[in-house]
């Protein structure tokens, strides 16, 4: 079966003749994420920091899973309310341990932040920025604030094409597109992420230690 | 017919064609597929976290059209979203499971609801503060069937009542200093 009929399948235009199929995985256009990077879901609804800080932290630190990062940054938090909520043990992850958090706190204390995070004002600059860290084998953090406000969600930039950037949202609701999309700076900046979501941070990130 | 077809505008149809089917040879997925897939389309609306635990719907809001290019007994396919402004903009592509489960949802409600009288409009309801999507029958009595992670089975109440548990944990954590984010 395909798709259901209220969906109004119809077959695309017939492409050019002679069009070339290649195997999967092929294209040489198509973005793939950094090495390394683990496109693995948050460990709880509101774990994106610690996905996001393990996926960084696999690639430039001490290959730390996101409860092992969790259980650290208890004592590592300015917030109270974050510090109570990872009061060990956090590994295995538990609905008591579930918490919303700072990046840049993690970052921080995993000696991963390269400099401190920034507002993101100029979308072009930063997308430039962000394709020199990948460069560099640096994977690059943001966070996209929901509908203009207060609530946001952390999330990598992990490859880079002539279509786009290619984002690692650690998001439960990106399960069945392996955490991998494909957006334009534009789209970030106009915040249409999911709908709803401009990109309102970065955080470069450096190898930990150096 | 109880669920009603689709009316994509055409422009966003041809954006979301070309992102789809643009060269197989240096494709955006890396993902082959017969090129001459069929092409299924659901509007995309969005609905703050304060409508959602007050089970004000009719707030959602239209924030894009989903194309789904699906072969016939795939279990992969491909998505491009398009923004639906008058730019008709691409929006995000990606590829994986979800094409099909957003089929499977929808023949299932298709036979769920063949023999009642009552009219419904398919759209995907996303939340993305609580990262939760599902197919939602927009009707007198709006149905909802949850597409990924582990609510990917979740229907109607129970989708609904993860939902707003987490909307209301999440609302609580809001107005704190530095950027936060989960």
């Amino acid at each position: 079966m395909s798709l259901p009929a209220f969906m109004a399948p119809k077959a695309p235009p017939r492409p050019l003749k002679g069009a070339l199929v290649v195997a999967p995985g092929g294209g040489g256009a198509a973005a793939t994420p950094l090495a390394g990077f683990p496109l693995q879901t948050q460990a709880l609804d509101n774990w994106c920091w610690a996905a996001v800080a393990a996926g960084v932290d696999a690639v430039l630190g001490a290959q730390q899973s996101q409860c092992t990062i969790a259980g650290r940054y208890a004592t590592n938090t300015c917030d109270p309310t974050v510090a109570e909520k990872l009061r060990p043990p956090t590994c295995p992850p538990d609905e008591k341990n579930d918490t919303t958090g700072y990046l840049n706190e993690v970052l921080d204390f995993l000696e991963l932040s390269r400099t401190p995070y920034e507002a993101i004002t100029d979308g072009a600059a930063t997308g430039a920025q962000a394709r020199a860290d990948l460069a560099l084998n640096r994977p690059v953090p943001i966070r996209i604030a929901w509908y203009n406000g207060d609530d946001g969600h952390f999330i990598a930039i992990v490859g880079s094409s002539a279509q786009g950037l290619l984002i690692y949202d650690p998001a439960e609701s990106k399960v069945a597109v392996n955490h991998l999309v494909t957006v334009t700076e534009t789209l970030l900046s106009s915040g249409g992420y999911d709908g709803v979501g401009k990109w309102s941070h970065i955080y470069p990130v450096k190898k930990a230690g150096s | 017919m109880p669920i009603r077809t689709v009316q994509d505008p055409p422009e966003a149809r041809k954006v979301a064609e070309s992102a789809l089917t643009k060269g197989q040879r240096s494709n955006r997925f890396g993902l082959t597929l017969s090129p001459s897939a069929p092409i299924g389309a659901l509007g995309l609306y969005n609905l703050p976290l304060e409508d959602l635990v007050e089970l004000c719907f009719d707030n959602a809001a239209l924030t894009g059209w989903r194309y789904f290019q699906l072969a016939d007994g795939a279990t992969q396919g491909k998505i491009a979203d398009v923004t639906s402004d008058r730019d008709y903009a691409l929006a995000a592509t990606a590829q994986g499971v979800l094409a099909r489960t957003v089929a499977d949802a929808g023949l299932s409600a298709d036979a769920l609801l063949a023999n009642t009288s009552e009219e419904y409009e398919p759209r995907i309801l996303r939340l993305p503060p609580i990262s939760m999507e599902a197919l939602w029958l927009h009707g007198p009595e709006d149905r909802f069937f949850g597409l990924q992670g582990s609510h990917f089975d979740l229907r109607d109440d129970d989708f609904l009542n993860i939902a707003i548990e987490r909307a209301t944990k999440r609302l609580k954590s809001m107005g704190r200093q530095m950027p936060l984010g989960g």
